[in-house]
């Protein structure tokens, strides 16, 4: 196919999926992210609760260079349970122990960490979310 | 009323702490938590830059390498304070930290400026130019041919460590450097636990963990000459642990430098908290703000509210690791006193992220490099113009120079480090700065 050819058939491609999606909004209407939310729920992954947002950005400093680690008692890797806690909401319930362990190691993690990471935050973010998924 | 107040508790901080109080000043020392220092990796750069020295092999001293940096890179903290006042800094701020390190066992032998980089293993399983290293690291040196077999240590079960990669990539790397085959055998051993360098560290401050070890090795060692172990060789007393496991295996030993998470940059970091404690230098917290008078500074206030004044102040805050460098909604600046951000490509803008495509592959990233423009003084300049007339720079906060790259990083935070203090204390009424 010449380069015009593969141009006006791109060009087709967009301009067939622009018209579906105005098609759609005329026949059933703006439906916004009840259909969306409401699989999530079915999953139990949840949302963050809105109070969670004020303290996301604390939580968010992980350069996850792991020197945390020497806060904790050997065998103990609080550099993991930050990187992997946060990011799996949905399992909350299964890291209580590790939330409220870090909990206590905060301010040990405060002092080494070069990002100044607040560890009570991801703590209180894993809480939240094990509150919302037991439907407290 | 203090005289010197130093922004920043890694090395660059420290010498600087130290080279102020040592010249009669009264130092307070802040630093919000540990910073890049506390991550190095055990070898102490001084100065090697591979883009200028295209071929490895050949030989040159480590004050060739500061004039092949003072005359390639315009913007190097070597080039700002010149050849001389670069060597001298150089020389006195590793004395101080050889002070700092004796008695934690680490210091190594004295600085020979006359000498060449070494060719110490890393724990990637490469041979790292370095211009020394804390004394755990040094007893093998790959630019030269390997006396004999050596053993790599594997803890069986740990990931962070493989010693069939690291022992094939330090013996790549040995006959490229030295021309000669290097022998190196992983030896592992199985004690059960799984926990980590840091962790494997606080086994190693017990005897009994090293007896246990010394017992599997039994039977592991015969025909080598040496050990080269991971770097974990404990957290709190690290020559106590080398020595006893010395003894017992009656081998030399000798550890890689680290990556991230770092023992040995953990060790350097407590050994300078050491010294600060013990020469009585006052700590603070975080600095949050500060007050001008005209052209100085008159005052900062710590994150808890405490307002200081001091005669003369030193920023050693580190790029974006430790904090000093930012990048947020107003662009790319240092944090604390929005001092402009330059690379080594020029100014750095917010609307102009520069190029991440040097001219050589071994060239860093431009943002690699950021960090604020200074004198010859070692002043902040603010367009051009010195951004307080009593507050000065040192360590990585200094823009212009890649620290991974030009392998200088622990070199210049030394030298400015001192010097920036040296000037400090200068500007109090008279004392000799070494410019």
């Amino acid at each position: 196919m010449s380069s015009l050819g593969r141009s006006l058939a791109a060009k087709w491609i967009l301009a067939w999926a622009l018209f579906k999606n105005i098609l759609r909004v005329l026949v059933y209407g703006v439906r916004g992210p009840r259909d969306w939310l409401a699989a999530i729920r079915a999953e139990s992954l949840g949302v963050t609760p809105a109070g969670t947002w004020t303290y996301l950005a604390a939580t968010s400093r992980c350069i996850g260079c792991g020197i945390c680690d020497v806060a904790g008692r050997p065998g103990e890797r609080p550099s993991q349970w930050i990187v992997q806690i946060i990011r799996q909401p949905a399992d909350s319930l299964l890291a209580l122990d590790k939330a409220r362990r870090l909990a206590e190691l905060a301010p040990a993690i405060a002092h080494l960490c070069p990002q100044g990471m607040q560890a009570q935050y991801v703590s209180r973010l894993v809480e939240d979310h094990a509150r919302m998924l037991r439907g407290e | 009323m203090v005289d010197v107040l130093v922004i920043g508790g890694g090395l660059a901080g420290v010498m600087a702490a130290l080279s102020a109080q040592s010249q009669g000043a009264k130092v307070v020392l802040a630093s919000r938590s540990y910073g890049a220092t506390a991550l190095s990796t055990g070898a102490l750069d001084i100065a090697f830059n591979p883009a200028l020295s295209p071929a490895l092999q050949q030989a040159r001293t480590l004050a060739e390498h500061v004039m092949d940096l003072i005359a390639h890179r315009p913007h190097h903290p070597y080039d700002r304070m010149g050849l001389t006042t670069s060597l001298t800094a150089l020389r006195r701020g590793y004395e101080q930290l050889l002070q700092v390190l004796q008695p934690a066992g680490l210091a190594p032998p004295p600085l020979d400026l006359e000498g060449e980089n070494l060719g110490l293993p890393a724990s990637t399983g490469t041979v790292i130019p370095a211009g020394a290293a804390l004394l755990p690291h040094l007893g093998i040196d790959f630019n030269r041919p390997l006396a004999g077999r050596w053993g790599v240590l594997e803890f069986l079960g740990e990931t962070f460590h493989d010693a069939n990669r690291l022992a094939r990539g330090l013996a790549a790397d040995a006959q490229t450097l030295s021309g000669s085959p290097a022998e190196l055998i992983p030896v592992r051993v199985a004690l059960g636990e799984r926990m980590g360098p840091m962790g494997l560290a606080a086994l190693f401050d017990s005897p009994e963990y090293i007896d246990r070890l010394a017992s599997a090795l039994r039977g592991k060692m015969d025909g080598l000459a040496g050990l080269l172990v991971p770097p974990v060789l404990g957290l709190n007393d690290s020559a106590g642990a080398r020595r006893r496991l010395t003894e017992l295996t009656g081998l030399p030993i000798v550890e890689t430098l680290a990556h991230m998470p770092s023992v040995p940059g953990l060790r350097l970091q407590r050994a300078l908290d050491a010294a600060v404690k013990a020469k009585g230098i006052e700590r603070c917290g975080e600095i949050a703000a500060f007050r001008a008078a005209g052209t100085e500074l008159a005052a900062v206030t710590t994150a808890g509210g405490r307002s200081m004044a001091a005669g003369a102040y030193v920023l050693a805050s580190g790029r974006f690791v430790s904090g000093g460098v930012v990048w947020d909604e107003r662009g790319c600046r240092e944090a604390l006193f929005d001092l402009p951000v330059v690379s080594a490509l020029g100014a750095v803008e917010a609307e102009s992220p520069l190029s991440v495509v040097r001219e050589t592959p071994v060239e860093s990233h431009p943002l690699l490099t950021a960090g604020v423009a200074v004198d010859a003084q070692l002043r902040p300049l603010r367009e051009g113009r010195v951004a307080f007339a009593n507050l000065f720079a040192a360590g990585m906060i200094l823009g212009g120079f890649a620290s991974r790259y030009a392998l200088c990083a622990d070199g210049v935070a030394m030298a400015t480090g001192y010097q920036a203090g040296s000037a400090a204390v200068a500007t109090l009424g008279g004392a000799p700065c070494l410019a």
